[in-house]
C-alpha cells in the first residue's frame, strides 16, 4: 500500500506565520515555490536556510518534514516533525507523522506512543492521515498482543477499503495471534498467515463465508495441528450458523491449546447458546475464570452458561461483573435482562433492556469481530 | 537470488560517475576545502582497491562535511548494499535519490535494499521507480528489478501480471533466461494462486510448485502437448489444486476440448472467487459460436469483479458477435476508460466503430493504436 502523504494544514500554517525580515521572506517564499513545483532538493535547502534564520517558524518545520516523509528521508521527518510540536497547533498532527516514521524506522514503542498520543487528540488530520494511521495503529496492536483491538479496526478498514493484501497479511497474524508487525515475522508461517488472513478477509469484506471456507479447509489441512486454526474455523462456523461445527473445532482447539482461554470462552459460549454439553461448557468457562480471574470475557462466558442451566441467581452475580468489568458490551446487558426477568426484577431487566437496546444502536455496522469475541487473548509467540 | 555483486558492479558501471566536488559554501574554509577534497580521492582510492571498510570510513567522512556530496552518497550507499548492510545502504540511497530522482539505478539498489529488509510495500514501489526511470537500457538491471516485481505481484495475488513478467524474463539469447536464478518455482506460484514468495514456500509444496512452473512455461513457449501432461500428472497428486484444473483446462479449451470445460467447473468449485475460469469459459462459448452461454459466463466474471478489463473486452466481442454493436462498444470504451494499455481494447474499439458508422472516432482510435505501438516495449541487449 502506497501510503501518500497529504500536506495538511499548510494554508493555514503559512498563514500564521509571520516573517519579520526581508532575507527570511524571501527565502521562505522561494522555499514554498520550489515546493509547489516540485523541486523538492532545493525546496529542502531552501527551507533549511529558513529555518536557520527563524527556527520558531513552525510552518516550515511541517512543511520540511512533509518533504522528508515523501521522499521516504524518514530520521530527517522526524526531527522536523518534533521541531513543528513546539506549536500547539501542530502537536496532535505532528503526533501522526512521527509515530508514522517512527514505525517506518522500526521504533516501535516511540510510535506506539506518538500514535496513542494522536488517537487520544481525536485522531485529527482528515481521512488520509487517518487511514495511514490507523493501519499502523492496528499492526503495533498485533506485536503487542492486542488482537482483538486490532481485529476490530482491521474489519472496519476491510469494509472500507475491499479486498487489500496488507489487511489481509495483518488479519491473518491477529488470528494466528502472532506478535509481530508483518516485516518481522518468519517467512516459513507465511503460508498459514495468507491462508487465515485471506480467510478472515473474505468473512469481513462481504460475508462471503464461502469464500472464507475455501481458505480455512486449506488452513486446517495444513496447519490443522497449530494453535488457533481451529479457533478461527469455529468461528467462521458460528457466522455460518453452523454451531456444531463451531463447538466441535473449538473442541479440537482446545486439545491443541488447552489453556488457551479464547477457546474455553468461546466454546462455553456455543454449548450454552445451543444448550448443549453444558457440564463441559461450565468446566471450561470456570477453567477460564481461573487462569484469567477478573476478566469480562471469563465472567460473562460463565455466567451465560449458568442461565443456560437456569441458575438464575448464581448467573447474575458473574454477568454483574462482567458489566462492571465492561459496561459497553450489549450482549452482557442483553443476558443481564433475561435474568433479572426470571428473578423477578422488572425495573432491573427494563433498565438492562435499555442499555442493551441503547448499544445496539450506537454500533451502526455490525463489525464481524464483536466486542465480545473470545479472540482477545495475550497468547502467542513474543518478539 | 541475484548476487549483489553483480548488481553492484552493473550499477557502477551504467552510472557514468563523473568527478564530482560538492559546490563549496561561499563561507568554507580553505582548510576545510582540502580536506574534503583528500578524503574523497582517498575514498575513491580505497574503492578502486576494493578497500571497502576503509572506503566506507572515508566516504562517512566526506559525508559529514559535504552531506549532499553526491558521489559519495552513491558509493557508500552501493557498497553498503554490497556487504547486506540493507537498512543503512537504503539510507543513503534515499538520499542520493533525493537529490537525483530521476535515476533508476538508485531505486533499483533501494527497492532490492527494501526487498531484503521484507518491507514489500515500499520494494514494490521502489522497483517500479527504478523501471519508470529507466535502468540504462541494459538487462542487467533490468532482470533483477523485473524478476522481483514478479515476486512482489505474486505475494500481492496478482498472478497473472507477474507471469507476464517472469516469461519476458525466461525469454532470454541462446535458450537462456535474463536472470541468474531459476524461475519455474515463480511462474509455478502464479499458476497455483499460491501469493507467496519462493523463499516462503514450505519445503514440502516446492516440487509441486516447479512442475507447475515447468508446466506453465512450456504453454508459453508453444508447446501444449508437454504442458497437458504435466498437468495432468500433477492432478493426479493434487487433485484438489484449483490452479492445476485451471491450467489444464485452460489447455484443453484452447484445443476447444469439451473436457477444458470440466476442468473449469472444477476450478471454479474449488475457488469461487476466482473469475478467470469463467473468463476462460466465456472466451471458449464465444469462440465456438455459444453466445447466451458465453454471455452468462461473461457476466459471473464481471459480478465477482466488474473492475477486470479483459472481461469488458470479452464481452464486447460477445455482444459484437451477437450484432449488438451499441453495446460491444460500450464495453469497450469501460477497458478503454481503465487506462489499459492492452493493444486489442484499441483494435476491438476502431473495428466496432467502424461497424457503427463512426468513422472519425474509429479512424481516432487507430491513430492512438498506431502511436502505442511506436513506443519502445523493451530495454534493449
Amino acid at each position: 500500500m502506497k501510503w501518500v502523504v497529504a500536506i495538511l494544514f499548510v494554508g493555514a500554517l503559512v498563514a500564521h506565520a509571520a516573517p519579520e525580515n526581508t532575507s527570511f521572506l524571501q527565502i521562505s517564499q522561494q522555499a514554498e515555490s520550489a515546493r509547489e513545483a516540485n523541486q523538492l532538493p532545493q525546496a529542502i535547502n531552501l527551507y533549511q536556510k529558513a529555518l536557520q534564520l527563524r527556527p520558531t517558524w513552525f510552518a516550515g518545520w511541517w512543511e520540511v518534514g512533509s518533504i522528508y516523509y515523501d521522499l521516504d528521508l524518514y530520521s530527517d521527518a522526524r526531527g522536523a516533525f518534533q521541531h513543528a510540536q513546539a506549536d500547539a497547533k501542530m502537536q496532535a498532527p505532528a503526533d501522526a507523522f512521527m509515530g508514522l516514521c517512527e514505525y517506518e524506522l522500526r521504533d516501535y514503542p516511540a510510535a506506539r506512543t506518538h500514535l496513542s498520543k494522536w488517537r487520544a487528540a481525536g485522531e485529527p488530520g482528515g481521512p488520509s492521515v487517518a487511514h495511514v494511521a490507523n493501519f499502523r495503529w492496528a499492526e503495533l496492536l498485533i506485536q503487542d498482543g492486542r488482537f482483538f483491538e486490532s481485529l476490530s479496526l482491521l474489519d472496519k478498514m476491510a469494509l472500507e477499503m475491499g479486498p487489500n493484501p496488507s489487511i489481509a497479511e495483518a488479519m491473518g497474524l491477529a488470528w494466528m495471534q502472532m506478535k509481530y508487525v508483518p516485516e518481522t515475522y518468519p517467512p516459513e508461517k507465511r503460508e498459514m498467515v495468507w491462508l487465515a488472513g485471506t480467510a478472515a478477509l473474505w468473512l469481513s469484506v462481504n460475508k462471503h463465508l464461502d469464500y472464507s471456507m475455501v481458505y480455512l479447509d486449506r488452513l486446517t489441512s495444513r496447519y490443522g495441528d497449530q494453535p488457533n486454526v481451529h479457533l478461527l474455523h469455529g468461528f467462521v462456523d458460528e457466522a455460518a450458523k453452523d454451531t456444531d461445527g463451531a463447538i466441535d473445532e473449538d473442541a479440537k482447539e482446545l486439545k491443541i491449546s488447552p489453556d488457551s482461554i479464547a477457546a474455553m470462552v468461546q466454546y462455553a459460549l456455543l454449548c450454552a447458546d445451543a444448550g448443549k454439553q453444558l457440564d463441559e461448557a461450565d468446566a471450561a468457562a470456570h477453567r477460564a475464570l481461573t487462569l484469567e480471574p477478573g476478566s469480562m470475557r471469563s465472567h460473562f462466558a460463565l455466567g451465560r452458561v449458568l442461565v443456560a442451566e437456569k441458575k438464575w441467581a448464581e448467573s447474575a452475580i458473574e454477568l454483574e461483573k462482567a458489566e462492571q468489568l465492561s459496561p459497553n458490551v450489549s450482549k452482557v446487558h442483553y443476558q443481564l435482562a433475561r435474568v433479572y426477568l426470571k428473578l423477578g426484577r422488572k425495573q432491573d431487566a427494563q433498565r438492562e433492556s435499555a442499555a442493551f437496546q441503547a448499544l445496539e444502536r450506537a454500533q451502526p455496522i455490525p463489525g464481524v469481530v464483536e466486542p465480545d469475541s473470545p479472540i482477545q487473548s495475550t497468547e502467542g509467540p513474543s518478539q | 537470488m541475484i548476487a549483489a555483486t553483480a548488481l553492484f558492479a552493473l550499477a557502477m558501471s551504467t552510472m557514468a560517475v563523473a568527478p564530482d566536488q560538492p559546490a563549496h559554501h561561499a563561507s568554507g574554509a580553505a582548510s576545510q576545502a582540502r580536506s574534503f577534497g583528500q578524503i574523497s580521492t582517498a575514498a575513491m582510492k580505497a574503492w578502486n582497491e576494493k578497500r571497502d571498510k576503509d572506503a566506507m570510513a572515508l566516504f562517512r567522512q566526506g559525508l559529514k562535511l559535504h552531506p549532499d556530496w553526491n558521489e559519495g552518497l552513491w558509493y557508500l550507499g552501493a557498497i553498503l548494499y554490497d556487504h547486506d548492510q540493507y537498512s543503512d545502504a537504503r539510507d543513503q540511497l534515499r538520499r542520493y535519490l533525493s537529490l537525483n530522482p530521476k535515476n533508476g539505478e538508485g531505486w533499483a539498489l533501494v527497492g532490492l535494499s527494501d526487498y531484503k529488509l521484507r518491507e514489500f510495500t515500499h520494494a514494490a514501489e521502489d522497483l517500479n521507480r527504478a523501471v519508470q526511470n529507466g535502468l540504462g537500457g541494459h538487462w542487467d538491471l533490468t532482470g533483477p528489478s523485473y524478476y522481483f516485481s514478479a515476486l512482489l505481484l505474486t505475494r500481492d495475488g496478482h498472478f497473472a501480471e507477474s507471469s507476464q513478467l517472469l516469461y519476458v524474463l525466461k525469454d532470454g539469447d541462446d535458450g537462456r533466461t535474463r536472470v541468474d536464478v531459476p524461475l519455474e518455482v515463480p511462474m509455478g506460484l502464479n499458476a497455483l494462486g499460491y501469493a507467496m514468495l519462493p523463499e516462503e514456500v514450505p519445503a514440502d509444496l516446492v516440487p509441486l510448485a516447479r512442475q507447475a512452473g515447468v508446466a506453465t512455461f512450456a504453454r508459453f513457449e508453444g508447446r501444449p502437448g508437454e504442458a497437458k501432461n504435466i498437468f495432468e500428472q500433477l492432478l493426479k497428486q493434487y487433485p484438489n489444486e484449483q490452479g492445476l484444473h485451471f491450467q489444464l483446462g485452460y489447455l484443453l479449451l484452447l484445443e476447444h476440448s469439451a473436457d477444458g470445460v470440466g476442468e473449469m467447473q472444477k476450478a471454479i468449485a474449488l475457488a469461487p472467487y476466482d473469475f478467470e475460469p469463467l473468463l476462460s469459459l466465456a472466451d471458449y462459448y464465444n469462440d465456438t459460436g455459444k453466445y447466451d452461454e458465453a454471455l452468462v459466463d461473461v457476466d459471473k466474471a464481471l459480478a465477482l469483479d466488474s473492475t477486470v478489463v479483459s472481461a469488458h473486452v470479452t464481452r464486447g466481442r460477445i455482444l459484437n458477435a451477437k450484432g449488438d454493436t451499441a453495446g460491444a462498444i460500450a464495453e469497450f470504451e469501460t477497458a478503454r476508460k481503465a487506462g489499459t494499455s492492452d493493444n486489442r481494447v484499441l483494435w476491438e474499439l476502431a473495428r466496432a466503430y467502424r461497424k457503427a458508422g463512426r468513422q472519425e472516432e474509429a479512424a481516432q482510435v487507430m491513430k492512438e493504436l498506431q502511436q502505442q505501438n511506436a513506443l519502445p516495449q523493451t530495454p534493449k541487449q
